[in-house]
């Protein structure tokens, strides 16, 4: 279905559900992928994409049709992991000013749904020494090859500073390889 | 002047001057008749182009960012070729369940809400604010901070105020945060000892920094 057709048909009452459903056929893996590589943990993962279609139902009759659909959805995705990931690190009193992922570390290695070979394990690992906005860049443009122009939208940055954070994100994880075993 | 007969080779002997002077190369049929249609095609196209090529342009430090660009392309192709999975895995039909799920927490009866609301709010603002003033030389560093001096102590406020605010500004989820992050079982009101009774003064200060 077309994002303007379930925008149209969440507006009516009697078609809202069927919309619903439809864009959750339609949105609920990636956004799922784009929160699980943030905060790292399945379960956690499940909680967070589970609140952002909640706000999405509450506030879709709202939503301005001057930008994406998809975007629109990235952006809420994208705030609530941040939000998780700042509660999290105030759980574990880290600094939130500690830009440093690696306290997500010991809970990629203890998941139960990673099973990814030496290759793929040390890469998140490298990813995880990144600071959140170039971690976010870099998944956003590595995995999900979301386009410069969208990410632009989505994250409220130029696409002249998210080209240089994810540059400045890819050497650091090509040291990374080179340093470590 | 008409051209005087200066034939001095040895070659032609057989023949005039008049034949040895006649142009040995032909042009096509009508040739002469469309050249200065076709210069001025030329003239015109050649014009065209160049207005062309000057109508390009490129975004300012574009050739420096082409570069860097490049350099990134050619490591992340390189990085690609050896992993381009994530190895994330999630449970069996989790996918089918999720949007079951979401629906289920959408539809579901809000639980106490206006009991939470009222009664938890209440109660854990009167906590923080008893905390807040035994500590008396914290400062207020959240966002109200810009609505305060540095130097004005929390306790000058009328205690009023400060209720009113923190009421207006902690929301539902904050507060069942704030008591989850403090460890206090609030299912049976009646005998707690009361929500944030057992905190710490710096996990109070850091809720308000943080969170609110």
């Amino acid at each position: 279905m077309q994002d303007s057709l379930i925008i149209s048909k969440f507006a009516a009452p009697d078609t809202r559900e069927e919309a619903f459903n439809a864009l959750l056929a339609k949105y609920q893996q990636k956004i799922y992928w784009h929160v699980r590589r943030m905060v790292i943990n399945h379960d956690d993962a499940d909680d967070v994409v589970q609140d952002i279609f909640v706000k999405v139902w509450r506030n879709l009759e709202k939503f301005r049709e001057d930008s994406q659909l998809y975007t629109w959805l990235y952006r809420i995705a994208t705030n609530e992991c941040i939000t998780f990931l700042n509660k999290k690190k105030n759980r574990l009193s880290i600094s939130i000013d500690d830009e440093d992922s690696s306290f997500l570390a010991e809970t990629l290695t203890s998941s139960s749904y990673f099973d990814g070979d030496k290759a793929e394990l040390k890469l998140q690992k490298a990813i995880l020494t990144l600071p959140e906005k170039q971690r976010l860049v870099f998944n956003m443009r590595y995995f999900e090859e979301i386009k410069y122009d969208d990410m632009s939208a989505i994250l409220g940055t130029s696409v002249g500073a998210l080209k240089a954070s994810y540059h400045l994100a890819v050497k650091k994880i090509e040291k990374f390889f080179e340093t470590t075993d | 002047m008409k051209e005087q007969n200066t034939n001095k080779f040895p070659f032609g002997k057989n023949k005039s001057n008049d034949e040895l002077r006649r142009n040995p190369f032909i042009v096509p049929n009508g040739y002469f008749d469309n050249l200065p249609n076709q210069i001025r095609s030329e003239i015109s196209l050649r014009e065209k182009h160049s207005v062309e090529q000057n109508s390009f342009s490129v975004p300012d430090g574009y050739f420096d960012q082409l570069t860097q660009d490049i350099k990134t392309q050619i490591t992340v192709k390189d990085l690609k070729e050896k992993i381009s999975e994530d190895g994330f895995t999630v449970p069996k039909n989790y996918f089918d369940t999720l949007r079951n799920h979401t629906l289920d927490k959408i539809h579901a009866k809000p639980k106490k809400t206006i009991y939470l609301k009222k009664w938890v709010s209440y109660a854990s603002v009167a906590c923080l604010l008893i905390a807040m003033s035994v500590g008396g030389g914290y400062f207020w560093k959240s966002q109200s901070e810009q609505e305060f001096s540095n130097t004005e102590s929390l306790s000058k406020i009328p205690d009023d105020e400060i209720i009113n605010y923190l009421a207006q500004s902690v929301e539902e989820e904050d507060v069942l945060y704030l008591s989850q992050y403090f460890g206090v079982d609030h299912s049976d009101h009646d005998h707690s000892p009361g929500i944030g009774c057992h905190a710490r003064e710096e996990d109070l200060e850091d809720y308000i920094n943080y969170s609110l």
